[in-house]
């Protein structure tokens, strides 16, 4: 009867080491990932979310693959969670430097914010008012001459620092892009016009609009200019989502995979 | 009677006293100049005082004191040799003993007189003399010109020798010459004689004695005149004091009205402290800041009958009006031979109608009033037409003491106003029925609410009644009683809703003004009552602002009595239909005005937003309007369906006037609200209509009429012939205006800004500017071609001319930019572009913020601004309203962390949609947290919405759809607030 029962059990983990290592490839999880971490991570206890927080640092540290960071992640992930008060903010900002795009990166920053109890932060400031007054009005100049179909005198203003570090900057604001004008420029050299869409047209005089006085920006421009982007909201409610979907509720690692209290002592009574 | 003589009159001594009797001195007072001195200012003194002083018997008396002085000085006691004091008579020559007037022949007034014998009682010239001779200036009106011309003299007869003195300091000799210098030179400082001019000192001489001479009566013409001159100003002075007495002013007459009603209220309210127990005339509970309120064993109540039916009376009217067509028909026959059988009829058939009109409905009772007035319009002649006329304004008059008598007054005043008021009345009837009726006031309480002009004028009949109602309800309480629920009827029959409302609180107003004291136990009370039971003293009546600001104000005007108040307080305490009423809110009968603000001040504070009951509640609104706003915001719930941002506008738009009317529902501005109401329902059904500007103004947008590129040519042509130039540029003005093709837009341009003179310039822009202002084409040559333009002012001025906005000086460095940024606004301004009505409805949206800013009192209200800043402002005032709130278990979170979360939300916004969204976010988190202050029963859903929000505003992907759901959220918290109350709304 033991025997039986011991089979049972030695079947159960064998199917929990084979799924372990399947849900781990699904997650990015554990593929490569040294023994001695996946030692030192079942060892991690829930009673002491600190524990998970030194190990992702530690982890991240010594990082050689994007599966070693995403690892990492999910322990601050894990650290945050389980301790929001006193680890919430600190895992918030170490994924934040994890984290592969501006925007998760902005949200994280800004749920780090929020669950810090400080201020703000810092204002967000339009980055165009850094650039000088001859290089913003060099780039409307360039593109009053690009509308006229003088390509040269267009490029003629762009060989101007300043003015291409307006270009840059209004870059991601414009349809095509940086790209797009450069390459334009040069086809319209003969005084030929190009034919510009009505949403194109719009386009340029709303950036035009904001090179020059971006604090007098009619609704209309702002939406186009900013393709009505919302305002970034964190959901603090909804944590979990926000640090990558993270089960709070199995923080335990055990054969290569995170699971439940439940589970743990199912498997514990298995190795009794 | 013999006169009394100077020494009885100011001193109290007979005419016999002796010497020392009359300085008051003993009979064994050692003589000594000292003593002698004390005596006669204390004498002088006592005269002084007397009101007489100036009398001809006192200066008898003051002579006869100096010549006693001067006789007891000479048998004064040698002995006496303290310093100042005189010396022996026998040193000094014989004829100063005397001082009498010399044989030089100057003469000496009795004032110099009296100069002198100052003088001399005060030891000379000193202090003490020098103070007494300005004092008798001052008495005298001497002229500080004239008094120094005195003193000049007398020391000019000291000197002289011409006046000997008995005194050793006036003596002729050097010493006393510096001192009389002395003297002259302090007398002109006294007299403020110090610094004139000679030219001025001549000129006031001159003055001074043309005036003296005029005002001495010297000569006989002077005598005349100065009698004129008294006459005159007698006769004045009469006819003011007449026109004094007889026309009081008004203030006198105010203050005189109110003294006289004071003394009123004084006497009636001792005689009712008399009557009253010991206990009650106090009015203070003992050992409490709670008055005792008026007691009544029964609840005080009026409730009268009124005869007839409803429905009877209905069909007798149209009988009536029947009959009152034939009186109408007969009274268009010329010639009859006796009206009176006519005149009785419609009399008849006027006091039938006036006795009921109260009883019919609106319809039937709008057809007997043109049927009450066609026999007059129709009469044949002026004479029938006034008796006709007569018999209207006689139905007032008739049967007082009826129940129905107020409705004939208010029915035949009514007719008489529609006479006079009547377009189609000849003006002669018209004046005749003017002058049957006294004028038509306007309502006392609100001048915004309209009615019609019988009911205008039947109603201020009826308003007027109170006082006769009262004197019939004191006489006579069953027979006015009666009255009163007629008087009623009518009221409801004329007016309704916020209407009613305001005549009775009219009324209620009347009573406490009218009767300087209510007896608790008159029947006053009970009418008091009655009408109080007719008001809504809550957030429930009609426009429960004017039912609070009228209450407010019963307790801070004048004209009503703090006992009258006491009355009304305990009245409302008695009575319990005003829940929120409390012992605190009655005033003592003897309450002072500042008592009677502070009760005003806790009625503003204690008048409930929200009715109170065993749970919660929001703020009533009539269940049919409720409804609707119900309706309206699960209408819009979606956001999925919108097709672009300019839907997501309108919507915003939509829901920016339903949190209007929301607002001004929870704040009590209830007809407000419904316009509101009404206006977001009509957006929404209007749907929005794109602004296609460039069709109507100048025909296919973008296109020239002539064909493009021929002025250009021209241009071309002319390049090296000014006048050829010129006329190029003229050759535009035949064309048709709007707008040039694209080249020849571009060639204009070019003209424009880098014209060879500055004289083409200015003609090409005066061109553009007169011709092609609103030509896209135009426009955008202008800008493409603005690359380097000159910078001059007529440039400046040019493109000022097209935005219509001020750039800075040609010499500033953002000269540039602020031009080139004008030049992108005018071309967008004219592009054909759905933007276009973004930007109309972000301004709509912004003026209903402006608005719901100038709803919040606290808020400023600043014009031009943007709607983050107003929605910035609202959110200040919310975080002011809840800044000492807490709550056990806030939702969504304290005030404090709310401002925290306001202030990260904003250093992430990025322009103005942002920013918009980051201010709504925070607002709707702090009205969040008032609603569930309010409701507390609402807490779990308030939780759960907030929750489900927070994540949709994560989730969205477009700004405005965020400012979607945060205004969706604002409106369902407003209608958290509100209450649907099925209860009688007009």
């Amino acid at each position: 009867m033991i025997f039986r029962h011991h089979g049972i059990f030695s079947l159960l983990g064998m199917l929990l080491v084979l799924f372990g290592r399947e849900g781990a490839l699904v997650h990015g999880q554990g593929l490569g990932l040294a023994p001695e971490w996946e030692v030192r991570m079942a060892e991690l206890d829930p009673s002491r979310p600190v524990g998970y927080f030194e190990l992702a640092e530690e982890l991240a540290d010594s990082a050689r693959t994007q599966a070693d960071l995403r690892v990492a992640g999910h322990l601050f992930a894990l650290a945050g969670l389980l301790d929001r008060a006193n680890l919430g903010r600190s895992a918030a900002l170490a994924l934040a430097d994890l984290a592969e795009d501006e925007f998760m990166r902005r949200r994280l920053q800004l749920a780090a914010f929020l669950l810090s109890g400080a201020g703000g932060g810092e204002s967000r400031t339009e980055a165009i008012l850094e650039h000088s007054r001859e290089g913003r009005l060099g780039f409307c100049l360039m593109l009053g001459a690009y509308r006229m179909g003088e390509g040269a005198r267009a490029r003629n203003y762009l060989s101007r620092a300043d003015a291409r570090a307006v270009l840059e900057t209004m870059s991601s604001l414009m349809e095509g892009g940086r790209e797009r004008i450069e390459r334009e420029i040069e086809l319209y050299l003969d005084g030929r016009r190009p034919r510009l869409s009505g949403r194109r047209l719009e386009e340029q005089l709303a950036i035009e609009m904001l090179a020059l006085a971006p604090s007098e920006m009619p609704w209309s421009s702002s939406l186009l200019v900013e393709d009505s982007r919302p305002l970034m909201v964190v959901d603090l409610r909804r944590m979990d989502r926000l640090f990558g979907n993270v089960d709070v509720s199995k923080p335990f690692r055990r054969f290569g995979r995170w699971v439940d209290q439940q589970t743990v002592k199912n498997l514990e009574t298995d190795s009794d | 009677m013999s006169a009394r003589t100077p020494e009885m009159r100011f001193l109290g001594l007979s005419a016999e006293a002796d010497d020392r009797m009359l300085l008051g001195l003993d009979s064994d007072v050692v003589l000594t100049r000292k003593e002698l001195d004390r005596a006669l200012e204390r004498r002088l003194i006592m005269l002084d005082r007397h009101p007489a002083r100036f009398d001809s018997s006192a200066q008898v008396l003051r002579k006869r004191l100096n010549e006693v002085f001067s006789r007891f000085l000479d048998i004064a006691d040698p002995s006496d040799k303290t310093p100042g004091t005189l010396a022996k008579p026998d040193a000094l020559p014989k004829e100063v003993s005397i001082p009498t007037v010399r044989s030089t022949g100057i003469g000496i007034t009795p004032f110099d007189r009296m100069i002198l014998s100052i003088l001399v009682a005060s030891g000379g010239w000193n202090a003490a003399s020098r103070g007494r001779i300005t004092g008798l200036a001052a008495l005298h009106s001497v002229h500080p010109k004239a008094m120094t011309r005195i003193m000049s003299g007398l020391s000019q007869v000291l000197r002289d020798g011409d006046l000997a003195l008995p005194s050793g300091s006036f003596v002729a000799d050097s010493v006393s010459a510096r001192r009389v210098s002395e003297m002259e030179e302090s007398a002109q400082k006294l007299m403020g004689g110090e610094g004139s001019s000679p030219m001025m000192t001549a000129a006031m001489d001159h003055v001074s004695m043309r005036l003296s001479r005029e005002f001495s009566g010297e000569t006989p013409g002077s005598r005349i005149r100065i009698l004129i001159a008294c006459g005159v100003c007698a006769i004045i002075l009469i006819a003011l004091f007449t026109l004094a007495l007889s026309v009081p002013s008004p203030i006198v007459t105010q203050i005189e009205n109110q003294r006289v009603k004071q003394e009123v209220l004084d006497e009636e309210l001792r005689a009712i402290a008399l009557e009253q127990q010991p206990a009650r005339s106090s009015g203070l509970i003992a050992g409490s800041n709670i008055i005792e309120p008026a007691i009544w064993t029964t609840r005080p109540s009026l409730v009268g009958s009124t005869g007839g039916s409803r429905s009877d009376a209905s069909l007798q009217a149209l009988d009536w009006i029947e009959q009152l067509g034939l009186v109408a028909r007969k009274a268009s026959l010329p010639g009859q031979s006796s009206d009176v059988s006519l005149i009785r009829t419609y009399g008849s058939l006027l006091f039938d109608g006036g006795s009921h009109w109260p009883l019919l409905d609106s319809a039937i009772r709008q057809q007997l009033i043109q049927a009450s007035l066609r026999p007059v319009s129709a009469s044949s002649g002026m004479p029938r037409a006034r008796r006709l006329l007569d018999e209207i304004g006689s139905l007032a008059d008739k049967d007082l003491s009826a129940p129905e008598a107020s409705w004939r007054i208010s029915w035949s005043r009514g007719l008489l106003a529609m006479v006079s008021g009547g377009a189609d009345m000849p003006e002669s009837l018209r004046t005749y029925a003017r002058s049957l009726h006294s004028k038509v006031d306007t309502r006392r309480s609100s001048t915004r609410l309209q009615e019609d002009l019988f009911a205008r004028s039947a109603g201020v009949a009826l308003d007027e009644m109170i006082p006769d109602l009262l004197v019939r309800l004191e006489n006579d309480r069953e027979g006015a009683s009666d009255q009163v629920e007629s008087w009623l009827l009518a009221q409801r029959a004329l007016r309704s809703g916020a209407l009613f409302e305001v005549a009775i609180l009219d009324a209620i107003g009347d009573v406490l003004r009218e009767r300087a004291i209510i007896d608790p136990s008159s029947s006053v009370v009970d009418l008091l009552a009655r009408l109080l039971g007719e008001i809504d003293f809550s957030p429930r009546a009609f426009d429960p602002v004017l039912v609070r600001l009228n209450l407010m104000d019963w307790f801070e005007h004048d004209g009503i009595s703090s006992y009258n108040l006491w009355v009304l307080g305990s009245l409302f305490l008695r009575l319990g239909d005003v829940v929120w009423w409390s012992d605190e809110l009655i005033l003592p009968p003897d309450g002072d005005a500042a008592r009677r603000s502070e009760i005003a001040d806790r009625i503003d504070s204690l008048w409930p937003r929200f009715s109170s009951g065993e749970r919660p509640r929001g703020v009533s609104v009539p269940s049919q309007e409720f409804n609707r706003l119900e309706a309206f915001l699960l209408e819009t719930s979606g956001t999925e369906n919108l097709i672009d941002d300019v839907a997501r506008f309108h919507e915003i738009r939509i829901f920016g006037h339903l949190i209007l009317a929301l607002e001004r529902y929870e704040l009590d501005r209830r007809l407000e609200a419904l316009e509101s109401l009404q206006l977001a329902e009509s957006v929404r059904s209007d749907g929005y209509r794109l602004t296609r500007r460039s069709n109507e103004l100048f025909g296919e947008p973008g296109r020239s009429t002539t064909r493009d590129g021929g002025w250009a040519a021209l241009w071309d042509r002319s390049r090296r012939d000014a006048s050829d130039r010129l006329e190029a540029l003229r050759e535009l003005e035949g064309y048709e205006g709007g707008d040039l093709g694209v080249q020849d837009a571009a060639a204009l341009a070019q003209v424009i800004f880098q014209g060879p003179t500055p004289d083409i310039r200015r003609l090409a822009q005066a061109i553009t500017t007169d011709y092609f202002s609103e030509g896209p084409n135009v426009a955008r040559a202008l800008l493409d071609g603005f690359e380097r333009p000159r910078r001059e002012r007529s440039t400046s001025q040019f493109i000022q001319s097209l935005s219509g906005r001020a750039l800075p000086a040609v010499g500033d460095d953002n000269w540039s930019l602020a031009a080139r940024r004008q030049l992108v606004d005018h071309a967008f301004k004219l592009l054909e572009s759905s933007m276009h009505d973004i930007d109309r409805l972000a301004a709509e949206y912004t003026a209903t913020l402006e608005t719901r800013c100038g709803l919040r009192e606290s808020v400023s209200v600043r014009t031009g601004r943007s709607a983050s800043s107003f929605l910035s402002d609202l959110v200040d005032a919310a975080s002011s309203r809840l800044e000492d709130r807490s709550m056990q278990e806030p939702v969504p979170a304290e005030p404090g962390e709310l401002t925290r979360r306001r202030a990260v939300r904003s250093f992430q916004a990025l322009r103005e949609p942002q920013m918009v969204v980051a201010q709504l976010f925070s607002l709707m988190d702090l009205m969040c947290f008032e609603t569930a202050l309010l409701r507390p029963d609402l807490r779990a859903r308030l939780i759960d919405r907030h929750s489900e929000l927070t994540a949709s505003m994560a989730a969205a992907t477009n700004v405005l759809d965020q400012i979607l759901l945060l205004q969706r959220e604002i409106a369902r918290l407003l209608l958290d607030r509100l209450e649907p109350d099925d209860g009688e709304f007009g």
